[in-house]
């Protein structure tokens, strides 16, 4: 008589051999649905796993966003006091612009651009997201920079279309194309800015212009009742600009990357610091990286958003709005309650790789083997996740 | 990491190349459960595409945090009782007991290359649905008992006795197999 396990391990075995047509044949009707799906905007966990290189050169949109904003509006063309061409006008000799302001969902930001006669093509851009990593897009090339390690990311030279380019004096121009009626837009004179309002249904928002210049020196988002689906659009979108300053002098060697900046190998490797991961001095390379899978996995369980973004480069994509969404799923669903290593710790090329599973209540719900990198920084090793096998590195 | 999860969120994008991977990394577990359930090859293909179209339509509003293997599952358990419910007859073993041997031999194990295993999947065939749904969603489909008994609504002793049947007209169908020709 076989038994159980002889007859558990049969019947894990069973293949149902079909041919390609039959294979083809399951799918296709998903594969239709899918096509007709292909249009509409992704969700925020589209999102979650975007890539930060896109993020922070997606500067292009920046701008487009707010110019679709104010053309759905119907803007009429002037007040007796103000014309919006008047800022258009004035928007075509800027030299340089620098700005501060907040993503939906990337935060923060501080951006520089430097323009050579055409305000619509910056010869420079340079762009703060995400702390310490810098873009920089200019005549040389377009690169990720980490100002504190000096590591520099050369992106690669077919990614400069003209997605990398902001169209700054479409800010007001494209809204003029769409002036006409006056019911979604006023425009009122305080007492030291001209404040246009936009209102649509979802959201108010407002610029706030120059009455001396007619340039726009900020950007706001006074209501919002639907910030998600910000957050859902292709491009980053903004939520305010603090401030708008125009024809100053960047900073010596903002657009240039600094001459003794080392060249890595990968995107992520811009991304460390000497904070970063978990420091490895007395551990063998083994033992650390098993130490961090251990804590990496325990803070996933615990949710520990600190401590994520540490040990595992791919959490720092997460913009705050999606802590904020798995905070609340963490909560109201099944979580991860227990995290295995499954295997031995081993090598292959500059990675370490450490098998291992996330399961909720027993069942085994992610194969996971952990990619693991050493660094040397300030005098110490570090280890940091840089990604897993099954889904690549984080970039 | 969390690859399922990754899926997901790249079908909700609606990246075909996501329903790709998601299609290659689960269909011939799907397969196997649907094909047992139903021991119809066709109707078990008809069920695995009406899944796999759910998923696509209601990506949007599937919970699933880490586990899109069990969803999977759970969808193709779902469809098969559906089905056998719209044959407009009592399925065979849905509810009563079929014989304790295996009297006939399924066409679908023609589609079996392994001789033992074709055996076995015959025998699975012959179980009284209730027993057989719960070992090939525990067997195949590697969800433990309390998540079976969540999923059917019925107690996890309930579910531990079922299987513990499954396994025991298991080995007196196999224990005959001398007797039978697959």
């Amino acid at each position: 008589m076989k038994s159980e396990n002889d007859i558990e391990r049969m019947a894990k075995e069973i293949r149902i051999t079909r041919d390609a047509v039959s294979r083809e044949r399951i799918l296709a009707g998903a594969r239709e649905k899918l096509q007709g799906l292909g249009d509409t905007h992704p969700d925020i966990w589209s999102y979650i796993m975007k890539r930060r290189s896109i993020q922070l050169t997606a500067a292009a949109a920046i701008i487009l966003v707010a110019v679709a904003i104010i053309s759905i509006s119907r803007i009429d063309v002037a007040t007796p006091a103000y014309a919006l061409d008047q800022t258009i006008d004035a928007i075509k000799k800027v030299k340089t612009v620098h700005m501060t302001g907040e993503f939906y969902w990337r935060g923060e930001f501080e951006c520089w651009l430097q323009f050579d006669g055409n305000p619509d093509v910056p010869t420079h851009m340079w762009m703060s997201n995400c702390g310490h990593l810098e873009g920089i897009y200019s005549p040389d090339g377009l690169f990720h920079f980490n100002r504190t390690t000096h590591y520099v990311f050369p992106i690669s030279q077919d990614q400069r279309g003209r997605r990398w380019i902001i169209k700054f004096n479409s800010f007001f121009k494209d809204a003029m194309k769409a002036a006409g009626k006056m019911d979604a837009v006023s425009i009122s004179h305080e007492e030291e800015s001209i404040v246009v309002r936009i209102h649509t249904p979802k959201r108010d928002q407002q610029f706030l212009v120059d009455p001396e210049t007619k340039l726009p020196i900020s950007f706001s988002t006074i209501r919002d009742d639907d910030p998600m689906e910000m957050v859902s659009r292709q491009a980053l979108t903004l939520r305010n600009i603090d401030w708008i300053r125009y024809n100053e002098d960047p900073p010596e060697g903002i657009f240039n990357v600094p001459a003794d900046a080392t060249i890595v190998r990968n995107d992520f490797d811009c991304w460390v610091t000497p904070d970063s991961g978990l420091v490895a001095d007395g551990m063998t390379k083994p033992e650390a990286c098993l130490e961090i899978a251990r804590q990496t996995g325990k803070a996933l369980i615990d949710l520990d958003i600190e401590r994520l973004c540490k040990l595992d480069l791919f959490f720092l994509q997460y913009a705050p709005e999606h802590w904020e969404l798995l905070k609340k799923r963490k909560e109201s669903e099944p979580w991860a309650n227990e995290y295995v290593i499954t295997g031995d710790v081993y090598e292959e090329g500059e990675f370490w790789y450490v098998p291992s599973e996330i399961r909720i209540n027993g069942d085994t719900c992610e194969v996971l083997t952990m990619m693991v990198k050493f660094y040397e920084m300030e005098g110490k090793t570090i280890c940091v996740i840089v990604g897993a096998k099954e889904t690549g590195v984080a970039d | 990491m969390l690859e399922d999860q990754h899926l997901l969120k790249q079908l909700r994008a609606a990246d075909p190349d996501a329903l790709q991977r998601i299609y290659e990394k689960y269909l011939d577990d799907l397969l196997a459960i649907a094909v047992s359930l139903l021991s119809d090859v066709h109707a078990a293909e008809d069920c695995l595409h009406d899944v796999f179209v759910k998923l696509v339509s209601d990506t949007k509003g599937i919970k699933v945090r880490f586990n899109l293997k069990g969803y999977l599952i759970c969808c193709v358990a779902n469809r098969a009782r559906d089905y056998l419910r719209q044959r407009a007859r009592k399925p065979e073993g849905l509810s009563a007991e079929s014989g304790n041997h295996v009297e006939v031999n399924n066409p679908v194990t023609r589609l079996i290359e392994d001789e033992e295993a074709a055996k076995l999947f015959n025998a699975i065939t012959q179980l009284p649905y209730e027993q057989r749904e719960i070992f090939v969603l525990h067997v195949r489909g590697g969800m433990r008992f309390p998540r079976i008994a969540d999923f059917l609504g019925i107690s996890v002793n309930t579910v531990r006795s079922r299987y513990r049947y499954a396994i025991e007209k298991l080995q007196a169908l196999l224990q005959r197999k001398n007797d039978y020709e697959i």
